[in-house]
């Protein structure tokens, strides 16, 4: 194909003006991708921390807890969920763990303070693999070995002014309306990130959460798998699984769970297309330029093609085929050296504050992913055919004899 | 097919502003094929005017052009690009090869819009380039090529499609006079060989003395 030889030789002719284009085109091309690369990490930090902050990857309850647990957990609670669990485990090799978890709330006191808190009796064996994005900042967590023991958010234990080896006293309503109460040892204080939670939460063993309330059955199982890309199969041979069975159960997964999630992803997705754009436009016209300019230099030429029996559709092709390598080029280097300036970032990665609602900073990293590259890719190819159609136009329609009378 | 132009009654205004000028008046005139015609005049007679009509690449205000027994008028863009590629060969003044393409490349970009066949091309362009000499340098771009050089390479880009006419404007006025001489030896050997139609716009001498039909143009108006 003469004329994509041509386009490409053309580029070249004036290698400054074209050097400047690429780098514009690079420029914005590396940027995306590693904004897009930053953006990606914080979706997938974001996905880990709430999946390894007790909500794990598919949570299991009773049926009718998701709409109506709220009002009165106690009457959704699981009976059957050691064979629940054993099944589970048996017929779906992607699980990591399984970990029974009763929810409930009350007061909890020292000897000079009472305040609402909101607990979860949980087994220590598996909780610290759905609970590793936790941070023990005093004392320890629980173990399996320890009965009346717990530990309180770092927010609780402060407002309670209680420290790791004191006593807490917690007071809750049973199943059927009776007043419960149990002391056990503070074993430590925990920190999730979330203020609102580590402000209100305690966590116990199951066993004192099913004496205190006086029942033998739990609130949910949580499910945490080895992969998270795993979830909605696992999901959906659970829902199956459950309904062949029989069993009286209903299945959540994670980003069900997490609506802030998804809020925090349409956010950042829109801004991410708001910089694309801003990208886009500044390389349109970067590459309008130079073609424009390009044309202008090559009016006598272009004349002499028509002359010779170019068509009006060839000429625009050529120039749009000019436009297009243009892309592709600065494409390529975009994408190969924002993958180089992603590497070299993560060598270190880059502090970040607080995010809202959070109490702690984070280092972030670029995640690069094929759709971060290819979204890279095509913008640029995609603004350089947008900006070629106009020079490419104006070529074409150029009087034969007009364009031979130019030098 | 007596005549391979024919020009009845042709008129070519340009408008500067408000202001018209008549290029050409009602110019009639017929060449036979396989002829060497000159078209002579002083600047702004309408030489150039009058090859760009027969060359299909401007339209007469006025009249009728006959190409090949075809009347041009009312063709569309496409057809006139189609039938300039297939039938008429251009040679200019300032050669205006492109300069990024050899001069092999020059040549076969005429066959690429000709749409010759690929397995004819490479035979055809270096066949054309061995009759203008230019066999040894046809991996050379324009800009490492003398302008005797640069010319032949135009001769031959105009030749390698087989045209039945060849529209050459002032193609000696940008060499000296020995290349000059050379380049008009060339066209008219090429022309005995190819059975091509040339016809020139000039004001040399030299190539009126090759030509076989000479016409004069005087303000646009044919004097004969």
């Amino acid at each position: 194909m003469i004329y994509l030889k041509i386009a490409f030789l053309n580029i070249f002719r004036n290698k400054r003006r074209t050097f400047l284009t690429m780098l514009v085109i690079v420029s914005g091309i590396t940027s995306i991708i590693i904004f897009g690369g930053y953006v990606q990490y914080m979706y997938w930090g974001l996905r880990e921390s709430f999946i390894r902050t007790q909500l794990g990857h598919i949570q299991v309850y009773k049926k009718g807890y998701a709409q109506e647990g709220n009002i009165d957990p106690l009457q959704y609670l699981i009976s059957d969920y050691e064979q629940v669990r054993r099944l589970i485990q048996e017929v779906q090799p992607e699980v990591r763990a399984v970990s029974a978890q009763l929810e409930f709330s009350g007061l909890v006191s020292t000897s000079e303070k009472t305040t609402v808190f909101i607990g979860k009796g949980i087994e220590p064996e598996t909780d610290y693999l759905i609970s590793s994005a936790e941070v023990i900042r005093r004392g320890r967590d629980i173990s399996q070995f320890d009965v009346e023991a717990g530990i309180l958010g770092v927010g609780l234990a402060d407002s309670l002014g209680v420290n790791p080896g004191e006593f807490v006293t917690l007071l809750t309503s049973t199943k059927k309306g009776g007043i419960n109460a149990v002391d056990f040892e503070l074993k430590g204080a925990f920190k999730s990130g979330i203020k609102e939670y580590d402000d209100k939460a305690l966590k116990i063993p199951l066993s004192l959460a099913q004496y205190l309330l006086n029942v033998r059955e739990v609130s949910k199982l949580i499910i945490l798998l080895k992969d998270t890309d795993d979830t909605n199969m696992v999901a959906q041979n659970l829902k199956s699984v459950f309904e062949r069975k029989g069993f009286d159960l209903e299945i959540k997964s994670w980003d069900e769970l997490a609506p802030f999630y998804h809020s925090v992803v349409s956010l950042y997705n829109g801004i991410f297309r708001f910089i694309g754009s801003i990208i886009g436009i500044i390389v349109i016209f970067s590459i309008a330029n130079t073609l424009l300019m390009s044309v202008m230099e090559r009016v006598n030429e272009i004349g002499t093609i028509r002359a010779m029996g170019a068509t009006r559709p060839l000429v625009l092709k050529s120039f749009i085929y000019e436009g297009i390598i243009i892309g592709i080029i600065g494409g390529i280097i975009g994408v190969i050296i924002g993958i180089i300036m992603s590497y070299l970032i993560n060598i270190n990665g880059i502090p970040m504050p607080a995010a809202p609602s959070m109490t702690r900073g984070y280092v972030a990293y670029i995640k690069l992913n094929p759709q971060v590259l290819i979204y890279g890719f095509l913008l640029a190819l995609v603004t350089a055919f947008i900006s070629s159609i106009f020079p490419a136009r104006k070529a074409s329609k150029m009087k034969i004899v007009d364009a031979l009378r130019h030098f | 097919m007596e005549n391979l132009v024919e020009l009845r009654g042709v008129k070519k205004d340009y408008y500067l502003g408000k202001v018209v000028v008549h290029a050409l008046r009602d110019i009639s005139l017929s060449i036979k094929p396989q002829t060497f015609v000159s078209i002579v005049g002083p600047s702004g007679s309408g030489k150039t005017t009058l090859l760009n009509l027969i060359g299909c690449i401007d339209e007469p205000t006025k009249g009728e052009i006959l190409i090949l027994g075809k009347n041009v008028k009312g063709l569309s863009d496409g057809e006139l690009s189609h039938f300039r590629s297939r039938e008429i060969g251009f040679i200019f003044q300032s050669f205006n090869l492109i300069p990024v393409l050899s001069a092999y490349e020059n040549v076969r970009y005429a066959l690429f819009l000709n749409k010759c066949p690929k397995k004819e091309i490479d035979d055809r362009v270096m066949e054309v380039l061995k009759d203008v000499g230019l066999e040894k340098y046809n991996k050379h771009r324009p800009n490492e090529l003398s302008g005797g050089q640069q010319q032949r390479v135009s001769i031959a880009r105009a030749l390698v499609t087989e045209p039945k006419l060849v529209l050459a404007d002032e193609p000696t006025a940008n060499l000296d006079t020995e290349t000059g001489e050379t380049i008009i030896d060339l066209m008219h050997k090429m022309k005995e060989k190819s059975r091509t139609t040339f016809i020139f716009s000039t004001h040399d001498e030299l190539i009126m003395r090759h030509a076989e039909k000479k016409y004069i143009l005087r303000d646009g108006v044919l004097l004969d």
